[in-house]
């Protein structure tokens, strides 16, 4: 009690020491600075000041789900579903699902998108029969009406003979999904100049992983490149086929392994942030330290689910932003 | 008898299908021509073989399914 006492005598006491010009100066330089934070913030003065979002640390919140806003053309959800890929693009008219990891991954998407508000999909994209990108689309398509499947055509001695393949075949057949097969320069209109094209598989190969469905997604200035889980040869495949590669955000190819990702395929595409889908301590090492330091010579960002969980990118067609499930912890 | 049917390659990781789910395989604990897709048993010794049969059953079935559903689409869209 007594030292309280003292201790509100003590500041009473600097307080009264304290001259009244000197107060005066803080609080106008406080002023002055504030002014200026908010002139800086509506474009009015010719330097960067911090805004006023940086001083409170208010970063734009994580949602599980970000709604599409307004402004917005696409999302482009790359969902966490541990060591495999699946990712949901959403437009103001169209929603378009790439795989959906591993079979006890299904129910997940499922759910993910549910709480995403797509209650239809209007185009699934299998990129290749492998259980970590296939393994939860029987679940999708008995749970989300689809109206299309884009699949690989495969050559005979190529077809898997897996479960989760023959469960896949079973839902399409049962649900009454349009099977149709990938072709390069196929084009998929979502509404509002947001439009998804296909660029390979260009030719047949002898790993199915080189078989996967390489797309382009354009929406205004933006764009996306997604490689399923193609590697080297496809990569070069695709420069010489003179595909269009540019994009701003590469979706790394086989979960960042060294065997995609070639140095002549990332000077083509000259992405400004690579999307890495992989599980956390996966047995593979995924992604490889030569990808990612092919991606860090160039100085693009890398996203990753097994760090940050959920990543997704949205986009007015001008800007893309980010927003992760949580931060990394390296 | 259950197969371990090979879903992929992952370096020397031999991935496999199995009834309850995903295991690992190491590649050099396999026959050496082994491929994706081949349907592999144990035998008494502990040693893996490709059922070749069971391989060749597989893979007719749901190629000739794929290339059902894929024709299905092309006559519904020429209609």
């Amino acid at each position: 009690m007594n030292q309280r006492k003292s201790g509100a005598r003590m500041i009473q006491k600097l307080i009264d020491r304290t001259p009244t010009w000197l107060f005066l100066m803080v609080a106008v330089l406080v002023m002055v600075f504030f002014t200026l934070m908010t002139m800086s913030e509506m474009g009015w003065l010719p330097f960067d000041m911090p805004s006023w979002s940086d001083l409170l640390k208010m970063e734009e919140p994580y949602e599980p789900v970000q709604q599409l806003t307004d402004e917005k053309m696409a999302a482009v959800h790359m969902i966490d579903v541990g060591q495999g890929d699946s990712i949901l693009i959403q437009t103001k008219e169209k929603a378009v699902l790439i795989d959906a990891g591993e079979r006890d991954q299904g129910q997940t998407v499922c759910d993910y998108l549910k709480s995403a508000g797509v209650n239809k999909l209007d185009l699934v994209i299998a990129t290749h029969p492998h259980s970590d990108h296939i393994g939860g689309l029987a679940d999708v398509l008995t749970q989300i009406r689809t109206e299309e499947i884009l699949m690989p055509e495969l050559s005979d001695e190529m077809v898997p003979t897996t479960s989760s393949f023959q469960r896949l075949l079973t839902a399409v057949e049962k649900e009454d999904v349009r099977a149709v097969a990938a072709e390069p320069g196929l084009v998929y209109d979502l509404g509002g100049g947001v439009s998804l094209t296909v660029l390979a598989p260009v030719k047949d190969y002898d790993n199915l992983n080189n078989y996967s469905v390489v797309c382009r997604l354009d929406c205004g200035q933006t764009s996306f490149l997604f490689t399923g889980d193609a590697e080297k040869q496809v990569e070069q495949d695709l420069l010489d086929a003179g595909a269009n590669l540019q994009a701003d955000v590469l979706k790394a190819g086989h979960h960042g392994s060294s065997t995609s990702s070639c140095d002549a395929f990332l000077d083509a595409v000259r992405p400004k942030i690579a999307a890495i889908s992989c599980g956390q301590n996966n047995d593979y090492g995924h992604p490889h330290k030569e990808v990612m330091a092919s991606f860090s010579q160039r100085g693009i960002t890398v996203c990753r689910t097994d760090l940050q969980g959920t990543v997704i990118f949205s986009t007015d067609g001008t800007d893309i932003v980010v927003h992760t499930e949580k931060e990394a912890v390296q | 008898m259950s197969h371990w049917i090979i879903d992929r390659m992952e370096g020397n990781w031999v991935v496999c299908e199995k009834e309850d789910g995903i295991a690992r395989l190491d590649r050099t604990a396999l026959p050496e021509k082994i491929q994706e897709g081949d349907c592999l048993f144990l035998d008494e010794e502990g040693n893996w073989h490709i059922d070749e049969e069971e391989t060749c059953r597989r893979r007719q079935k749901a190629a000739q399914k794929l290339r059902a559903l894929f024709r299905q689409s092309e006559e519904e869209k020429a209609q």
